[in-house]
């Protein structure tokens, strides 16, 4: 019985990573392609970073998305890449709470740059919580499969 | 060791992809200028283009950061306006349609300055309808051809084409500044859109 639930958990786990995984590595490419200023506009609406922090800020999310997504799609390092994905939804999340309890004039959370998903302050911060949940579970959890960590025969 | 050399290597292979793709990408798509909507000199080398929702509050101050920016350039700068009416705002469309209406009467942006005066008085009533006639009625518009034009909605047309080119150069929120229809501006300040503007200029 436990072995059954334990495996379910797995393979429960597992599709968790590969959609998440699929997920920030979309949004992260989707920016990381188009010219850095469109990014920089989006963090300008939150109305929360002093300027002098926003290219640097636009600079170096997409990366963390894209790199940290794929590590965590292929199961690379999975509870690490779980665990800092986990971290930077928290912020995004409490970035949207702020803009949405503030009214701001943002139509679309820019989320995934100029790409083909377009969400809403309220569906991103929605979407963001089944993340953070997800990843967490992932991040805290045993057993893999179809993964480069059990590949290198390292947990 | 080989463990920490995967994790290089796949980073290194992202990084790759990333300036691959972006190399064989370009914003090089032109954007459109209507005559009516412009403010300047409409044969000024630099150009502004902003991207802007008559309920959004951010708009209503850039407007004036803008109109500083014209005394300062009065022969080099024109202003292009855009509608991108925020699907969060009840009221963005019917005003954008209503400022097109006015445009048809040669009064887009005696209307436009007159609207984002006047936002408030949308949420006082129950016909807004009414408060758009009131105010071409103020600029002494044409009241039965103004009321024709807002009513068959002849105007959802532009203001929709209007935000469909938004989407297409990324914009995503209100208000978004294009310079000369190709660089974003990251911010909406006086001083960083003058130096912006200058430096355009100086390589021209």
């Amino acid at each position: 019985m436990n072995n059954k639930k334990e495996k379910i958990e797995i393979l429960i786990n597992m599709v968790g990573r590969f959609f998440i995984g699929a997920i920030f590595c979309y949004s992260g490419f989707s920016k990381l392609i188009q010219p850095i200023e469109f990014f920089e506009v989006s963090i300008h609406f939150y109305e929360l970073v002093p300027d002098r922090f926003v290219h640097g800020i636009a600079l170096i999310i997409p990366w963390i998305e894209l790199i940290f997504g794929a590590y965590l799609l292929l199961g690379y390092w999975r509870k690490g890449s779980a665990g800092v994905l986990a971290g930077l939804t928290g912020i995004f999340q409490i970035v949207l709470a702020q803009a949405l309890i503030r009214g701001l004039s943002i139509d679309e959370c820019g989320c995934f740059g100029g790409g083909l998903v377009h969400l809403t302050l309220f569906q991103s911060f929605f979407l963001d919580t089944v993340l953070v949940l997800t990843l967490i579970r992932i991040a805290t959890s045993d057993g893999e499969l179809f993964s480069l960590d059990r590949l290198l025969k390292r947990g | 060791m080989r463990y920490l050399g995967v994790g290089f290597l796949l980073a290194g292979l992202l990084i790759s992809l990333v300036y691959f793709v972006r190399n064989s990408r370009e914003m090089n798509q032109p954007i459109s200028i209507e005559a009516h909507k412009v403010r300047g000199n409409p044969k000024g080398p630099v150009f502004l283009t902003v991207f802007s929702d008559f309920e959004c509050p951010f708009c209503a101050e850039v407007r004036h950061i803008l109109d500083d920016l014209l005394k300062v350039f009065p022969d080099t700068l024109k202003i292009v306006f855009k509608h991108f009416p925020l699907s969060i705002h009840e009221f963005a469309v019917p005003a954008a349609e209503a400022s097109e209406c006015a445009s048809d009467q040669g009064q887009f942006w005696a209307y436009h300055d007159l609207l984002f005066e006047r936002i408030e008085d949308l949420y006082k009533t129950k016909n807004v309808n009414n408060v758009f006639f009131g105010l071409a009625k103020e600029l002494k518009l044409n009241e039965t051809q103004f009321q024709q034009c807002l009513e068959s909605g002849v105007k959802k047309a532009l203001v929709t084409s209007d935000k469909n080119e938004g989407k297409k150069f990324f914009v995503s929120g209100t208000p978004t500044i294009l310079l000369n229809g190709k660089k974003v501006m990251t911010q909406n300040k006086f001083d960083y859109l003058k130096q912006e503007i200058e430096k355009s200029l100086n390589n021209e």
